[in-house]
């Protein structure tokens, strides 16, 4: 079972983003770069993964390069622009669409650097909803900067050095 | 004759001697002349060469009465259509088939280990050889069998597949393994399905079964034959292949043609989209001469390579500007977008007259409307077209017209060229293998006439790093990406084209799906493959695609509750050493030259190779190596 419903996914998958249709209302705000985003990116999906996500000009910039690959029309003189565009108006610090949930941390050092920085991208119920071994935090949040998380390397440590004290898995 | 047939002068003289006599079988002289020194190969086209095969024996058209059992019948009649190799795995119902194979050298049996590779490699037979895959699997594994065979269906591949079922005094009657009119499960994914009714009749269903598979649109069909018809004796007439080969060279009307010639020539700015019926029907060459006659911007596939499994354009050539959407950059303002064998490109530009040219009449403007449709054999419509083109212009119009129309599409072309560039420039630091890294790393160290056999949906990245189409590398994939194919299919690409390289090349989900059973059939049979596993330990795009295009609470919560393919850490090299397959692992960019080396040389000596190739995973939640904790161990009450 588990066979055919992976399967079904892939099938899934593919023909929702097929048929993939551009909603009426504008999501993306105004900016240099919008008409690209606007047109590029909805031929194969809805705007809905661009307009949830948070990230910084590198982990933007990555992404955009991906969708290239994939097929994206953006060209070689739009990346800068698409990637500062998305950064800009989908980058760290903006708003997250709909309810975010309250979450209180557990006191202790590094605390307060995980709930000014992580929840500038996402919801802090991300960081506590599951203990993680502790060589996953560090990978995360490596990954994280690789996407723009504006922290330098010794608030990285402190950050995983109090992930792994609070929340590392057993 | 062949240098090798000197080898053992005299005793080859002799052995052909008694062949020739009826004093030795055929398989008694490949022996012997094995014996003597010569390859398998080499004996067979030897052998051949003046030995009357049936289909020569017989006029052409000619039919002729054979008496045996129903599995007689049915072998001489894939015989008697040219049939060479039929991929199976063997069932107890199935006997009749393979007695009658002891003597029947022309049809070399090769064996599979499961019913989903064996449809799988007569598959990708069927791709790269033109010809009809034969299959037979074990009856109860028929639902095995099905998965790949959508993988058929969907790409119109002609594939015959056959059971031995249950025999009519027992159907019917609830057994253990038995349920009612299974062959009515096919319905959806066949052009033609049908139950033998009598062991007499056997050949001739045999006969309207291929017919349907190998008339254009091509399909897999299936048969289902009691097995007490296949073990019965009946006298039954043959038929010769030439008798249901139905040519299809069907021409289009010669004004829809000069009206699309005009279109073309006429359009401002003109889109060309070229599908897998150009692959089917050999059509390349024509696709290429008019896309340079008239200067048109060419896209293959959509999304990268979904919903295609070919590309019968060349990827380097300036006209080529990548997928299909249905609004572009550039070309920009579409004003006349032709559609050439392709499903999804007949998907609505936006603002653009709509023409297509199709082989399959029932798929033509079935998704979306067209405005010019047109059915034509592929290969006889563009060389129509081509002329057309030119009998309504001057050379010299038609100069100017694609030098201004290529100039654009070549600057275009260039201009992605470059981007690429500066993408592998961007992750050049990486200590990891990116997909970006590693095409750029195969396009270096595979074969230029490699055919690249592929079901790695995260290896669709690396795609655009390498040359195909043309005179590069060949590309085979599936339209529909079910699981499970590639290991299996190359095998069948490289019995059909056995002096090319060939490499599989699936993710490390792909290689669980459908893997390693074909490194059986690799091994067992000699066939020098490279197998590429690109293993994120991830159903990457699979977790992307969920996290992205669904969102939900897996996405909001961070949880990847399903993708994730790690723990265990699969080592595809200890898996394919089970199977008598060599490999290993590379997991730095910097090996992967050296590795690709030794993969070449396993193959050119003859073995199958398998390279599991330890990549980065990409995207959203990549970095996340948790999965939903359960332990059956932890829900004991008793250590047993």
């Amino acid at each position: 079972m588990r066979h055919l419903l992976l399967i079904a996914g892939l099938t899934l998958a593919t023909a929702s983003a097929a048929f993939a249709q551009t909603p009426n209302a504008d999501p993306f705000p105004p900016g240099d770069g919008h008409d690209k985003v606007a047109v590029a990116c909805t031929q194969c999906h809805a705007p809905t993964p661009i307009v949830t996500m948070r990230m910084g000009e590198a982990g933007w910039r990555r992404q955009v390069e991906i969708m290239i690959l994939r097929g994206a029309q953006i060209g070689p003189d739009d990346i800068d622009r698409t990637a500062t565009y998305l950064a800009t108006v989908f980058g760290p610090g903006v708003p997250l669409p709909g309810p975010v949930k309250e979450v209180h941390l557990a006191a202790g050092s590094g605390a307060e650097l995980v709930q000014t920085h992580c929840s500038l991208c996402h919801s802090l119920e991300r960081v506590v909803i599951r203990h993680r071994p502790g060589q996953q935090w560090a990978a995360i949040v490596h990954r994280m900067m690789q996407f723009g998380a504006p922290v330098d390397g010794t608030e990285a440590d402190q950050i995983v050095a109090y992930l792994e004290e609070h929340y590392a898995a057993q | 004759m062949p240098a090798e047939a000197s080898v053992g002068g005299k005793f080859v003289k002799e052995l052909i001697k008694q062949y020739l006599d009826n004093g030795i079988s055929r398989r008694k002289l490949m022996r012997g002349l094995g014996a003597a020194g010569m390859t398998l190969a080499t004996a067979k086209t030897f052998v051949n060469s003046f030995t009357p095969t049936p289909a020569h024996a017989a006029e052409p058209g000619a039919i002729h009465p054979a008496t045996g059992t129903g599995g007689m019948l049915y072998m001489q009649q894939l015989r008697a259509a040219g049939v060479e190799y039929v991929f199976f795995n063997p069932s107890t119902g199935d006997a009749p088939f393979y007695d009658a194979a002891v003597n029947m050298p022309e049809i070399q049996l090769i064996k599979g280990v499961q019913e989903g590779a064996v449809v799988a490699m007569a598959d990708g037979y069927a791709r790269l050889s033109g010809k009809i895959g034969v299959a037979h699997v074990a009856n109860v594994g028929l639902p095995n069998a099905m998965t790949q065979l959508v993988n058929s269906w969907k790409d119109r591949i002609p594939v015959l597949l056959t059971v031995a079922a249950f025999g009519t005094a027992l159907s019917g009657r609830d057994g253990p393994q038995d349920y009612d009119h299974q062959e009515t499960m096919l319905a959806p994914i066949t052009k033609w399905l049908w139950l033998a009714e009598n062991a007499v009749g056997i050949p001739d269903v045999l006969r309207r079964a291929m017919k349907f598979a190998t008339t254009t649109p091509s399909g897999p069909v299936f048969l289902s034959i009691p097995d007490d018809f296949l073990r019965a004796t009946a006298t039954a007439e043959i038929f010769d292949g030439k008798l249901f080969t139905v040519p299809m060279r069907i021409r289009p009307d010669a004004k829809d043609i000069e009206a699309v010639a005009r279109a073309l020539i006429e359009a401002k700015n003109p889109l060309l989209s070229a599908g897998d019926e150009i692959t089917t029907a050999q059509a390349e060459p024509e696709l290429l001469e008019l896309a340079t006659l008239l200067g048109m911007p060419v896209t293959m596939c959509w999304g990268s390579a979904l919903n295609c499994w070919s590309k019968p354009f060349p990827t380097t050539n300036p006209l080529f500007i990548g997928a299909y959407q249905r609004q572009m950059g550039f070309p920009g303002a579409v004003d006349v977008h032709f559609v050439v064998g392709d499903q999804i490109g007949e998907r609505t530009y936006n603002g653009a007259t709509s023409i297509s040219m199709r082989s399959d009449p029932t798929a033509l403007a079935r998704a979306w409307p067209i405005d010019m449709p047109i059915v034509s054999n592929i290969k006889l419509g563009l060389a129509d077209l081509i002329a057309a083109v030119k009998s309504l212009a001057t050379a010299e119009r038609l100069k100017s017209i694609a030098a201004a129309r290529s100039a654009r599409a070549q600057a275009y072309h260039a201009a992605q060229v470059k981007m690429r560039q500066t993408i592998v420039k961007d992750i050049g630091n990486s200590s990891g293998i990116t997909m970006e890294r590693l095409g750029t790393e195969l396009e270096i160290g595979l074969e230029r006439d490699t055919i690249y056999v592929s079901e790695c949906d995260s290896g669709r990245n690396m795609d655009p790093f390498m040359s195909f189409g043309g005179a590069d590398k060949t590309y085979i994939s599936t339209g529909p990406n079910i699981l499970g194919w590639a290991q299996a299919a190359s095998f069948g690409a490289k019995l059909a084209r056995p002096d090319r390289p060939v490499v599989s090349v699936t993710g490390d989900g792909g290689a669980m799906f459908g893997g390693p059973q074909p490194l059986w059939s690799q091994a067992r049979y000699k066939a020098p493959i490279t197998n590429l596993v690109v293993n994120n330990r991830s159903y990457n795009n699979e977790r992307n695609r969920i996290w992205s295009l669904i969102g939900g609470e897996q996405y909001r919560a961070g949880l990847d509750m399903t993708c994730y393919n790690g723990s265990p850490d699969v080592d595809f090299t200890k898996a394919a050493a089970g199977y008598g397959v060599e490999g290993e692992i590379v997991s730095e960019p910097a090996k992967i030259q050296e590795a690709l080396a030794r993969a070449k040389r396993a193959n050119v000596e003859g073995r199958p190779y398998l390279l599991d190739i330890h990549v980065e995973r990409e995207g959203i939640g990549a970095a996340s190596e948790w999965h939903p904790p359960f332990s059956i161990a932890d829900q004991r009450t008793r250590k047993v």
